[in-house]
């Protein structure tokens, strides 16, 4: 009887010590898992940026080439991008990158205010080198961000 | 919020002193635009403070329609929607002293007074 109370707390023990070390397994498997849906989302979020960045030069281009109409499209194009990043991509963002892309997204709207303006009047030298000026320093502005994502990627999609 | 605070008016004067504190604390990052009497600035990941110049018409003491541009603020939420307008006329002493301080640090001024005084020393 002895005997077979001692194989039962052996048992007990037994069960206990794999109870434990599956529960670790499956918290690893569990964070595992995280990481890389983590770095799948930053990966895609650094996909969208670099198609965002991709549409900045574009517009760029077009405001130095007087292709207003194209331009616009494009701005506003890049305006709803803008926006939704920071809505689907929100907790992987920083406060201060946030800040940054609302910024971008605000210079894009008034950007397409200033260019709805030139089908009335046609831009004077002066506006439209501001036009470019801010495009530049929203490119730089986003190219940096872009940098930081893609960092972030680099060493594992830590958000 | 009660019902007597939904009637009343929004106070803007608490908002604009602490932006007007928190710009000269060099804590509100106000930026140029493609329009130069507009500056903006975010705050918080999810509004965005937008300063410009509107133009207004009144009519002088002979009845003279005049215009004048007076600064108005305006709070945009994360989708790019007006929140609130703040007029000057809404503020204790207006918000060109606020105006004023964006637009020095939107346009660097401070630094180019600077860099402005170093080149004079060398003439």
């Amino acid at each position: 009887m002895a005997l077979f109370d001692l194989i039962a707390q052996l048992a007990s023990i037994l069960g206990l010590v794999f109870s434990i070390a599956a529960f670790i397994k499956a918290t690893s498997a569990a964070t595992a898992a995280k990481e890389a849906r983590d770095a799948v989302f930053i990966r895609t979020v650094a996909d969208e940026f670099q198609l965002a960045c991709n549409d900045m030069d574009q517009l760029l281009d077009l405001i130095t080439h007087d292709r207003f109409a194209e331009a616009a499209r494009v701005a506003h194009g890049l305006t709803s991008a803008l926006s939704e990043i920071p809505y689907r991509r929100g907790i992987y963002l920083s406060v201060e990158r946030k800040n940054e892309l609302l910024d971008v997204r605000t210079q894009l709207q008034i950007i397409e205010e200033q260019i709805g303006r030139a089908k009335g009047a046609p831009l004077t030298p002066k506006q439209k080198q501001t036009l470019i000026k801010v495009c530049q320093t929203s490119s730089v502005t986003m190219r940096e961000n872009l940098g930081t994502i893609k960092g972030q990627v680099e060493v594992g999609g830590k958000p | 919020m009660t019902d007597v605070a939904l009637k009343q008016e929004i106070d803007a004067n608490p908002l604009t002193t602490a932006l007007v504190e928190k710009t000269k604390a060099g804590r509100i990052g106000w930026q140029a635009t493609a329009n130069e009497n507009t500056f903006i600035a975010s705050v918080g990941g999810d509004t965005t403070l937008r300063l410009t110049l509107e133009s207004v018409v009144d009519f002088d003491p002979y009845g003279q329609p005049e215009s004048y541009d007076v600064p108005v603020l305006c709070l945009l939420d994360s989708k790019g929607k007006t929140l609130w307008e703040v007029h000057s006329r809404e503020v204790k002493g207006g918000l060109w002293p606020l105006y004023k301080l964006a637009q020095r640090i939107a346009n660097k001024v401070d630094e180019k007074v600077e860099a402005l005084m170093e080149a004079l020393q060398k003439l």
